[in-house]
């Protein structure tokens, strides 16, 4: 892991076009500001992996629970 | 048009059954990014399967065997979930018109309790109709949950 150290309104490039940006320390939170292309996606990392976590739950989906759930869902008057 | 056919693997032991959907060229969405963390499956055939009610479907990998979601489209959505897609979402999929787009939400079925389903409504997947084009987004902070509980 690469280690720096950056003041308030301090930079970090990553490659030609990311640009991390700290913005202000506020005791033990830190403000960045993060410039990158459109097709790079930023996230906070604890989002991205329940997001992961969730997807990967959905798919191990059993083909026979997706069909006990169209049968129910089919007959269920209240709908989904 | 070719048709292809994708076959999905019994998933029961005792099961014997293959299930087999037949898919044509329009099914076929592209997922430039993949799915949040399955960014190796691009394409995905989106099925109806025949005895799905209306809103009920599969998106099923053509890149990946075996890997498939259950998806909810928005017609069976809460009322109440409106978001905006930022600049960068819409040229992503090169959305121009918000009525080429259709939304779906990915559904985990829990194992444990056999009467709720989950609909993921912070990651919902827009599609572009026009192009094919299609993309999870990421709606920010704590304005839908991960875990939509709807009772069924």
């Amino acid at each position: 892991m690469l280690l720096l150290t950056r003041r308030r309104h301090q930079s970090i490039m990553i490659g030609d076009d990311i640009c991390i940006q700290v913005l202000g320390i506020m005791g033990h939170h830190v403000e960045l500001g993060i410039t990158a292309p459109k097709n790079i996606s930023v996230h906070r990392e604890e989002v991205f992996l329940a997001l992961k976590e969730e997807n990967k739950a959905s798919a191990q989906t059993q083909w026979i629970d997706f069909k006990r759930v169209m049968k129910k869902i089919k007959n269920s008057k209240k709908g989904i | 048009m070719d048709e292809s056919a994708i076959s999905i693997k019994p998933i029961a032991e005792e099961s014997s059954s293959v299930e087999t959907f037949n898919i044509s060229d329009k099914d076929i969405f592209y997922f430039n990014e993949g799915l949040v963390g399955f960014s190796l499956s691009r394409r995905f055939a989106l099925i109806k399967p025949a005895e799905a009610r209306e809103g009920l479907y599969l998106l099923h990998s053509l890149d990946e065997p075996g890997l498939r979601f259950p998806l909810v489209s928005s017609s069976l959505f809460p009322s109440k979930y409106r978001f905006t897609l930022t600049l960068n979402d819409l040229a992503s999929i090169d959305l121009r018109d918000i009525n080429d787009a259709s939304l779906y939400a990915v559904m985990t079925i829990p194992t444990h309790v056999k009467n709720e389903v989950w609909l993921n409504l912070q990651a919902p997947l827009v599609v572009n109709k026009k192009n094919q084009q299609a993309k999870q987004i990421i709606l920010d902070g704590k304005l839908f949950p991960i875990r939509f509980r709807v009772e069924i």
